[in-house]
């Protein structure tokens, strides 16, 4: 009613705040309606936040379960000084923490910034924890360290991981897949200013632990051949030392050392800084290399133990060049070439072999050709193939020169010969454990093949005693065990031929002879002058190392102690002899045999047939000895009837022999356990009669699943 | 008369500030409430918003009824006295505390005041009393003057607050009041246009520096190139309107160029928030996230998740719009905007009713205050408009805003009442 005021100003003035309003309602469509999921999308993703929730990674122990290699929790400390500086409480307890003054805290921390870190790398107790996550404006963040507790064993073996925790070397790296586990999440709120609020039942997945792996090392060896290398380095002014232990039947590796004279060497002489010598460096084996040579030559027959060969008094000259001994030798047989180490009386032996032959024979044991060890960069050695050959290549190569191995290669030959034949895998690990510690997965001793007879591996069996006994390698005798070995000098190979004054020596060795336990290789490079023969100081400390290993563990169990190893002249002469088989025979006829042999024998009877006698047959005794027979219980000699015994039940090898004692024979038929005989027992049969055993296969269980599987 | 009284009272400006107010505790309590499983680790500390905007409310609801009972007669005949005191106020604000970063407040008592928006009041009833004066009209260039100085000192006594967003409430009551009076239409023109054209060539220089054409300046150009023909009767007027607009095209530029390039960036964050999306584009980015994540029917009441762990800046009072578009969803946020409508419609329809000439000019002025408020507020909230700092009436949190937003409602029921007289 206005009348003042023309009205269609302030209809003019509502259309345009109508206007405006449209434009706004129109803008909460364009932001509620049309682009609501998007929205709704970056609500979610700026407040929820996945954490990941990291796996702990497994540990790495040695055979007997001495940890190596730990994984333990560690944490990062930092604050925002803005919130935290507010609190004194807060203040003076962190600074406690870390060892500094409150003040100093106080008064340094840059308080425009939105986080300091104060510490990394604390090791915190549970109490710690709790009390430092509940304080505001500290940042606790948790990590996890990787700890290596048994210094001994070379970091090279065990590897390292980085700061992703993912290994980069060694057992490390090998085992990366088994040890790391899978790591799992955790969905979390965050508030803007990045703080996260976990929530009671937040979605997530717990991470699966790393599985621990158990390594073939032995610790308790591990730390004497570390202490010998590094005495030997020192001792020889050499510039690296390496010794190998491994069990001979399984190939397990029980300790690894590898010492350097300077550290400086050590990284600057190797591929890469993380390698093993051991397993990815080559170089020549010299003498040691003969075992190769010599069983291939006994092998194919082209030489026996007694053939002779002529040694040129130290120096021959053959039309592929001159060759030289340390020692001037004149006539030698094939054990003693090999004894003394004759390199001409050895290429004499070889000359005229068949070479792709001998090439053949030598990829046979492995050389050329990765062991197979689960340890990254393995070197598979220098074997060139016939072809590329020169003249000079067949007798180098017979005594170790012109080809490249590596330490374990040449090790798991010599694990060969001791176990009789049987060319091994080498194994690092034993197995593995699961995060959870349900589950144990053991790795297989993986045989790959054999490389020669167990004749041929009893002959240079001998042959290596003879090396310690009376040959190059007499410094390596050990007090108490019979050990054997080969020494090996050979000289380093630069880019100009070979370095004057720079030589390899090396021996490798097992003990005891008999049985062996351990197989041992040492390595020195560059020792100083008077020992850079093998037999001068590799022989030494594998002396050293067999010995420490005798005395403080119980791997070498003590033999009997007819054999002890002393220098020959210290031993009186006493002839031995081979006790013959009395077994089965009439006391005449034994008697006789025995005397015969030069043995006299003593008996708790003369009637019946020899079923027991000591020593045994095929045992060496003195000349003179007494051997003593056991008689079974038979009544009337020969002619005498027997009774027969039950032998139902019995495993066919208990039947024959309870027989034997008897004075009766045996016919078998079928394989197992004795299932029915005939003549049936209690009944007196003439002696020496045969006994017919009918046997079932000893697996019954095979059959009820069959029938079971009929009906 | 109380049953008169009662009658003409305005029920439709009544009812939407009550439901207003009501919906304004309503989003306070859901912002000081913590769900069950974010209680163990997360302290808001933000009810106690809630507590102390219902003690605003009943002081509120007390200014309401005494504003709506005393005759504006006495407004009128005060103006001058509350003028002034709003000016005392606000250089007392600037003396006292001239070492904070901007000084808004005055304590009184522990209740903390602004004078800033008891000017709003006082400038209203003031620019009524004097263009209510048949012979003042304000196409008189003394008029003029005298309008402009009476809005010119309290807006730069706000701007050296510093208070931009405040300050610019006083243009806005000034020019809507002016045009109701009748104000010449020209010479609005020619105050609004340059305005237009320095925004305008600002944000030219930018779309030049991207390598396009300012497409938007060379239309506004030609608009007022026409406006101008129409007005080529009056010669003065014309070069007038085209001389100060291209004087503001060419002397801007010049202008900008010669800012250092930090308060560029503070007015162009200033103009477009999202252009900074670290500094104030923050607030607006996760404001509209709120908004957007709320949808058509909302994340439902005391479920929103923005106003949670510190997203959404000024949750309870600048962006308090934003947190109930989230919770009650679009429905939510068109019946506010329709009851701010409806109270700002029955205002104007007032303001064309009611016979005194005072009450007609307070009326239009206390619409233009609500109304801009809530276009500025609201289009802060989505992205539209710059990050001003200005309370959205009756819902947001805070002492002064409630209390003065009350006392307008009332004058509007007061003038609603007594319609009738002269």
């Amino acid at each position: 009613m206005s009348g003042q005021f023309p009205q269609w100003r302030l209809r003019l003035l509502s259309v345009f705040a109508a206007l405006i309003v449209c434009i706004l309602l129109y803008r909460i469509v364009q932001i509620q309606i049309t682009r609501h999921d998007e929205y709704l999308q970056r609500a979610k993703d700026q407040w929820h936040e996945k954490i990941t929730w990291p796996a702990r990674r497994g540990s790495i122990f040695d055979r007997n379960g001495v940890p190596l290699a730990v994984t333990h929790r560690i944490y990062t400390l930092g604050v925002t000084p803005s919130h935290f500086l507010e609190n004194v409480e807060a203040v003076n307890y962190v600074a406690d923490l870390l060892g500094h003054s409150p003040r100093r805290l106080r008064t340094t921390l840059p308080k425009d910034r939105v986080y300091v870190p104060l510490s990394r790398d604390l090791h915190l107790t549970e109490d710690q924890v709790h009390q430092l996550s509940s304080l505001h404006g500290v940042r606790l963040d948790s990590n996890h360290d990787r700890l290596y507790p048994f210094g001994s064993v070379p970091q090279r073996l065990i590897g390292s991981i980085n700061h992703s925790g993912s290994g980069v070397a060694g057992v490390e790296l090998a085992f990366q897949s088994h040890l790391a586990g899978a790591n799992g999440w955790l969905l979390a709120n965050k508030d803007a200013r990045d703080s996260t609020f976990h929530l009671a039942n937040a979605p997530g997945r717990r991470p699966r632990n790393g599985g621990d792996v158990y390594l073939t090392i032995d610790s308790g060896v591990q730390s004497i051949v570390d202490f010998e290398i590094q005495q030997a380095v020192e001792r020889y002014g050499a510039r690296r030392g390496v010794a190998v232990i491994l069990d001979p039947f399984t190939g397990d590796i029980l300790a690894l050392s590898e010492r350097y004279a300077d550290a400086g060497a050590s990284v600057s002489n190797l591929p890469d800084a993380t390698a093993l010598y051991s397993v990815s460096c080559i170089y020549e084996p010299g003498s040691t290399f003969k075992l190769v040579t010599h069983s291939y030559l006994l092998e194919h027959g082209i030489a026996t133990p007694y053939s002779v060969y002529y040694g040129e008094k130290g120096k021959a000259a053959f039309d592929f060049g001159t060759f030289r001994d340390d020692h001037p030798h004149e006539w030698l047989n094939f054990k003693e070439s090999f004894v003394h180490s004759s390199n001409i009386c050895t290429i004499k032996a070889v000359c005229g072999s068949d070479t792709y032959d001998f090439y053949r024979y030598i990829m046979h044991f492995g050389f050329g050709g990765r062991t197979g060890i689960s340890l990254p960069a393995e070197s598979g050695g220098t074997l060139r193939p016939p072809k590329e050959w020169s003249a000079r290549s067949l007798p180098s190569i017979s005594i170790g020169h012109e080809i490249g191995v590596t330490v374990l290669q040449m090790a798991m030959a010599y694990c060969a010969l001791a176990n009789g034949g049987e060319l091994l895998s080498p194994r690092i690990a034993i197995g593995f454990h699961d995060g959870k510690g349900c589950t144990r997965t053991e790795l297989p001793v993986v045989r790959v093949r054999r490389v020669f007879s167990e004749k041929t591996a009893a002959m240079l069996k001998e042959f290596c005693r003879e090396v310690v006994v009376k040959g190059t390698g007499e410094k390596a005798a050990v007090d108490g065990i019979p050990v054997a070995g080969k020494t090996g000098t050979s000289q380093k190979a630069g880019s100009n031929g070979y370095e004057p004054g720079k030589y390899i020596a090396s021996f490798i060795g097992f003990a005891p002879v008999a049985k062996p336990r351990v197989v041992c290789l040492v390595l020195l490079d560059e020792p100083t002058y008077p020992y850079y023969w093998g037999g001068e100081s590799a022989a030494v400390v594998f002396s050293h190392i067999i010995e420490g290993i005798n005395l403080s563990t119980d791997l070498i169990i003590g033999e009997p102690t007819w054999e002890v190893a002393v220098p020959e002249e210290r031993v009186e002469r006493v002839e031995r002899v081979t006790v013959p088989s009395l077994l089965r025979l009439p006391y005449e006829d034994a008697e006789a045999l025995a005397s015969r042999n030069g043995f006299t024998v003593e008996s708790n009877s003369t009637r019946g047939f020899v079923y027991s006698q000591t020593p045994g047959p095929g045992t060496l005794s003195e000349r003179g000895r007494t051997i003593r027979l056991l008689f079974g219980p038979s009544r009337a000699g020969a002619q005498a009837k027997v009774r027969v015994p039950d032998l139902v039940g019995l495993s066919i090898r208990e039947a024959r022999r309870m027989l034997l004692s008897c004075g009766l024979k045996s016919r078998v038929k079928g394989y197992g356990i004795v299932a029915r005989q005939r003549p049936r027992a209690g009944l007196y049969v003439q002696s020496a009669s045969a006994v017919m055993l009918v046997c079932n296969s000893p697996c019954p269980v095979v059959q009820r699943t069959k029938l079971a599987h009929r009906r | 008369m109380g049953d008169r009284f009662l009658h003409n009272l305005d029920w439709l400006i009544l009812l939407p500030v009550l439901l207003l107010i009501g919906f304004g505790l309503l989003t306070l309590y859901s912002i000081g409430h913590v769900p069950d499983d974010l209680g163990r680790t997360f302290q808001s500390g933000e009810s106690s918003f809630f507590h102390r905007q219902v003690i605003w409310f009943l002081i509120g609801i007390g200014v309401l009824i005494f504003a709506t009972i005393v005759p504006f007669r006495y407004y009128e005949s005060l103006a001058v006295l509350l003028y002034l005191a709003g000016v005392g106020l606000l250089i007392v604000v600037l003396v006292l505390e001239p070492s904070q970063k901007a000084s808004r407040w005055i304590v009184l008592g522990g209740f903390r005041f602004q004078p800033s928006e008891f000017m709003k009041v006082a400038v209203i009833f003031l620019l009524a009393r004097v263009l209510a004066e048949k012979r003042n009209d304000p196409n008189k260039l003394r008029v003029l003057a005298l309008s402009f100085l009476i809005v010119t000192i309290p807006f730069l006594l706000v701007v050296k607050q510093p208070d931009l967003g405040t300050s610019l409430v006083f243009p806005a009551l000034l020019f809507t009041i002016l045009y109701w009076r009748g104000l010449n239409e020209n010479i609005l023109v020619l105050f609004i246009t340059p305005l237009i054209s320095a925004f305008l060539t600002i944000y030219s220089e930018r779309t030049l520096g991207r390598g396009t054409y300012p497409y938007p300046l060379l239309i506004f150009l030609l608009v007022i190139l026409i406006l101008a023909y129409r007005r080529r009767r009056d010669i003065v007027q014309g070069v007038l309107l085209v001389g100060l607009n291209l004087g503001v095209m060419l002397i801007v530029p010049n202008l900008w160029n010669r800012l250092q390039l930090y308060q560029q960036k503070r007015i162009l964050a200033f103009l477009r928030p999202e252009s900074d999306i670290l500094g104030t584009g923050w607030q607006v980015y996760q404001s509209k996230v709120a908004i957007g994540s709320g949808g058509f029917i909302g994340k439902g009441y005391l479920h929103g998740t923005q106003k949670l762990l510190a997203f959404l800046p000024e949750k309870h009072s600048d962006f308090i719009y934003s947190v109930l578009s989230e919770e009650l969803g679009y429905i939510g946020a068109v019946v506010v905007l329709l009851l701010f409508a409806v109270m700002i419609v029955r205002g104007l329809y007032l303001a064309i009713n009611v016979k005194n000439r005072f009450a007609s000019i307070a009326a239009v002025g206390v619409c233009a205050y609500f109304a801009f408020h809530v276009i500025v507020n609201i289009g802060m909230t989505i992205g539209l408009a710059p990050v001003t700092g200005l309370p959205l009436p009756f819902l947001s949190h805070g002492g002064s805003s409630m209390v003065i937003s009350c006392f307008m409602a009332g004058t509007l029921l007061n003038f609603s009442a007594r319609f009738y007289e002269y």
